[in-house]
């Protein structure tokens, strides 16, 4: 309570506290101005040890071995958040760009095949901003632990499940845990520093962004799906990642869990959350320590306001979904999404996705009918870096026919505990992980296709439901080969939002559109 | 609640029940693959969705220039229906164990500079009189009738 | 004499620093130095080395070292260790003692301030010895230049039942350096170099001082191999000089 007070009282007092801060005004194109110290930060930020903390104990630790290839993008993570830091810290922003982002994607193209000390590599930062390295530390623990339960072959997806909310319990128990509640993203950059980074060192801001896409998108792989068909996956994402989405300096904003991994974050929302939030702390810190408006002690302090904004400790006592708009406490999420906080002109579920459009999140992506309330239904799609849900295995088909590049699709059953997996080449090949898959597909309306167009494990399971459904027992089992060659097209019910791209328009700035790697 | 049924709950939860939780990209409304510049779509008088058919893929290009440029990463047969001067009707062009064959008498225009005029200035016509025409109603400066092998041999030009 | 070969060898009982990383490093694996940091809260750490000390007259002694480390709390933790040793000489096995170890991270680096940090160690024997030898270090880690750090580490051991002789109380200091080996392209390796001088035993003796340079070497996301070789500068003249001491380790956390 007394902490709830002080904050409120620090962030009302911002205005004028920051006026009379020589050079401090507000930036145009943001809303909020600099923020000022709350009268009271947590003790351990001042704390001179080290503090490192073991991760939870467990039969799973280092699982994410299982899948090398993502293992070692993963560990390249580390090192390019650590040079990026050290150069910033070291006077070597002006190179940032050139030597340094060179020397990062290099080990990116060339990962570690075990994990690295972030530490170690950037000594300097932590030197200056060891409490910093604490949350960042910690909650990359949670990032590997939760992939490493996923990874995992001695577990149920049940146990998981269970150890995956153990992991979450044991991440809250120390004062470096980031909130599991959505914050409001808009806000959360709208200071006179923020986009800052972005703008001035897009190809490296480039790198952020991707490590945030692979550290959020490789969830969905992993969840729920067998462990044999986690590497044939990550082939794809993989390549994805390597080629295309580390160097992409085009995105209106960060990757987030929810567009990335929409399954996991459906059932691990608060999880999902304190992702984007640390995201979005990565975000800021960078933002502050690329603002030339701050001296050396202001950049100090802002970057412990920049956490203490999303610590758990700072929101105890808050709840998901309420909270005045664009304010510290804006807890609200699109209804249908509470895995994600609110983006910059979200209304509800109709948002802005970076690089997509508008979409409406309840609906499907392909055919723009609602999604479903009950189960088994639908898939997702993973295709050219995106991940979208979609009613019925025909939309999720046809959606990725209509786009370039290597594909995903995981997919119900009639079986809730067998997910089917399916891959397709760049000709839209596919392959399964369930050998006698069949589909259901009897080309109707799309405001039911979720009940005509489906995928089931065996061909006895498919007599079983056509049984069951006599309008469907004169129809035959689609096989896997029969199936993949048709396609509807765009379907008629789909409808466009047309609006403007809100990070392009009015005083936000947009990042940089150019650099390439 | 037993654990059975917990199980089946979260289960069904996290495999079935997952609403309108996608990042839902207009990928009807999508770049194009080479360009990345954004597709322009059919309009009433004249079409301009180039559709590249590839196994089971059917992938939309801005212009043919895109499509030709992009070619190497299909490895199978190719057919491109290319829009001409008839709505409705498209050039066909195949690519078939990697020779390109297109309808006798279609002629081909590549005169853009940019990009961004690609979809109006890269494109097939079923005659040299439709090519004509277009060139005259589009005051399409510098315009040259190709022919298939030519405009595939000018766009695969190495670059000087 | 027993104890002294292990203490005197040793310096100090170990302990880790971050958990078994290679930039992380920890007394005797390979050399006598270690870093101002513990290992970390709510972790073990489970170190096996042999060494091998040879002497110009005399038959070599080799040694095994097992020591197993708990993080209890943050920037603290506490250890147990055994260093039995082979006389080749005399032929005989002694278990010599068993370490009992505390450390305490107090400050990590921050600014230009170095990294502080202690341990105190007492060794009660196990071969026959009287009384029990206590040791304590403090050490300084600070970075220089990008990645390298120095680290200064300094001893006070005490024998509460010394032999006859023998100093009750004597004095060392190791100085120690370590280097990542590779950056920025390869990050699984450190080099470690020291220059050590201690009090001889020896009431009255002088002192004695080696050098040594080591590898650590992150074999697993667990697993850290270490090798090192030391050897003696100057020593007083009724002890062995070592002309070539051998290390080699492996350190586990879990």
């Amino acid at each position: 309570m007394r902490q709830v007070f002080a904050l409120t009282m620090a962030f009302a007092l911002l205005p004028t506290a920051w006026a009379q801060m020589p050079g401090m005004e507000m930036k145009e194109g943001t809303k909020s101005p600099m923020p000022t110290m709350p009268s009271e930060l947590p003790r351990w930020m001042n704390s001179r040890g080290l503090d490192e903390i073991f991760y939870k104990r467990g039969p799973y630790n280092w699982a994410i071995d299982r899948i090398p290839a993502f293992a070692k993008d993963m560990y390249a993570t580390g090192v390019g958040h650590a040079m990026a830091y050290e150069a910033l810290v070291t006077g070597q922003s002006n190179q940032l760009e050139s030597r340094v982002f060179s020397k990062i994607d290099w080990v990116l193209q060339h990962p570690p095949s075990m994990p690295v000390d972030e530490a170690a590599i950037s000594p300097r930062f932590v030197q200056k901003y060891g409490y910093l390295e604490k949350v960042f530390d910690w909650a990359h623990t949670l990032h590997f632990q939760t992939i490493d339960v996923f990874s995992h072959p001695g577990m149920t997806d049940a146990q998981k499940e269970m150890e995956i909310d153990r992991l979450w319990k044991f991440y809250q128990s120390e004062p470096y845990a980031i909130t599991g509640l959505p914050m409001n993203m808009e806000y959360l950059d709208s200071f006179p520093y923020s986009m800052t980074f972005r703008k001035n060192y897009p190809k490296v801001n480039g790198l952020f962004w991707g490590y945030h896409w692979l550290q959020t998108v490789n969830y969905d792989m992993l969840y729920r799906v067998p462990v044999k068909d986690h590497v044939p996956q990550y082939e794809v994402l993989g390549e994805q990642y390597r080629t295309s989405e580390l160097y992409k300096t085009d995105r209106d904003f960060m990757p987030m869990t929810a567009e990335m991994s929409p399954r996991f974050a459906k059932r691990f929302p608060y999880i999902a959350n304190a992702f984007d939030n640390l995201h979005m702390l990565h975000d800021n810190v960078n933002d502050i320590l690329a603002y030339p408006g701050l001296t050396e002690k202001q950049k100090e302090d802002q970057i412990k306001i920049a956490i203490y904004r999303v610590l758990a400790t700072t929101h105890a006592g808050q709840k998901a979904g309420e909270g005045e708009p664009m304010t510290l406490h804006d807890h609200r999420h699109p209804p249908s999404t509470p895995g994600m906080g609110m983006m910059k002109g979200s209304e509800e579920d109709v948002m802005f996705m970076s690089g997509m459009g508008w979409m409406d999140m309840s609906e499907c992506a392909h055919c723009s009918i609602a999604l479903p309330e009950e189960g088994p239904w639908g898939a997702t799609v993973s295709a050219n870096g995106w991940t979208m849900m979609v009613r019925c295995m025909m939309c999720a088909r046809d959606m990725a026919a209509e786009t370039p590049g290597r594909a995903i699709i995981r997919a119900a059953t009639e079986d809730e505990n067998r997910l089917l997996v399916m891959i397709s080449d760049e000709e839209g090949n596919w392959t399964s992980n369930i050998k006698d898959v069949v589909f259901l597909e009897v080309f109707g309306e799309h405001p039911e296709c979720s009940s005509w167009s489906r995928a089931f494990t065996s061909h006895a399971a498919f007599e079983k439901f056509v049984q069951a459904n006599p309008d469907l027992k004169e129809v035959k089992p689609l096989s896997l080969e029969a199936w993949s060659k048709l396609n509807y097209g765009t379907p008629e019910t789909y409808r466009k939002i047309d609006r403007p791209n809100p990070y392009r328009s009015g005083g936000a700035t947009p990042p940089s559109d150019g650099g390439s790697k | 609640m037993n654990t059975q049924l917990f199980s089946k709950t979260i289960a069904a939860l996290a495999v079935f029940g997952l609403l309108g939780m996608t990042s839902i990209a207009s990928a009807h409304e999508a770049d194009c693959p080479y360009c990345k510049l954004k597709l322009v779509q059919n309009m009433k008088t004249q079409d301009n969705e180039v559709v590249v058919k590839v196994g089971n893929k059917r992938i939309e290009y801005r212009c043919l220039y895109c499509v030709i440029k992009d070619q190497k990463r299909y490895k199978g047969d190719l057919v491109v229906y290319s829009p001409s001067e008839k709505v409705g009707e498209p050039v066909v062009l195949k690519r078939t164990d990697g020779k390109w064959t297109g309808p006798e008498g279609a002629v081909f225009l590549n005169t853009f500079k940019k990009h961004s005029e690609c979809a109006e200035l890269s494109r097939a016509f079923s005659s040299k009189a439709a090519f004509d025409k277009y060139v005259k109603d589009n005051k399409v400066a510098d315009a040259k009738a190709l022919s298939l092998s030519e405009f595939i041999a000018l766009v695969t030009k190495p670059a000087k | 004499m027993k104890r002294l070969v292990t203490l005197g060898c040793c310096a100090l009982i170990a302990s880790a620093s971050l958990a078994s990383d290679h930039n992380n490093l920890d007394k005797e694996r390979p050399l006598r130095f270690e870093d101002a940091y513990s290992i970390a809260y709510r972790s073990f750490e489970f170190q096996n080395g042999f060494r091998l000390d040879t002497f110009r007259r005399g038959k070599p002694v080799y040694n095994f070292r097992s020591e197993l480390q708990y993080g209890f709390a943050k920037n603290k933790d506490i250890s147990i260790g055994f260093e039995p040793s082979y006389l080749s000489e005399s032929r005989k096995a002694v278990g010599n003692a068993v370490e009992f170890s505390y450390f305490e991270g107090v400050a990590r680096e921050i600014g230009d301030r170095p990294a502080f940090g202690y341990r105190v160690d007492v060794g009660v024997p196990v071969s026959g010895g009287k009384g029990v030898d206590l040791r304590a270090r403090g050490i300084l880690t600070k970075t220089v230049g990008q990645f390298d750090k120095i680290h200064l580490n300094v001893d006070v051991l005490h024998s509460t039942e010394a032999e006859p002789k023998k100093r009750q109380t004597s004095l060392g200091a190791v100085i120690g350096y370590s280097k990542p080996l590779g950056y920025p392209r390869r990050f699984d390796q450190t080099l470690l170099a020291e220059f050590g001088v201690e009090q001889s035993r020896q009431r009255g003796g002088n002192l004695n001082g080696w050098v040594g340079l080591g590898m650590r070497k992150q074999l697993s996301s667990t697993g850290v191999l270490d090798f090192g070789i030391q050897t003696d500068l100057f020593r007083d003249k009724r002890e062995k000089a070592s002309p070539v001491r051998l290390t080699v380790g492996y350190s586990v956390n879990f």
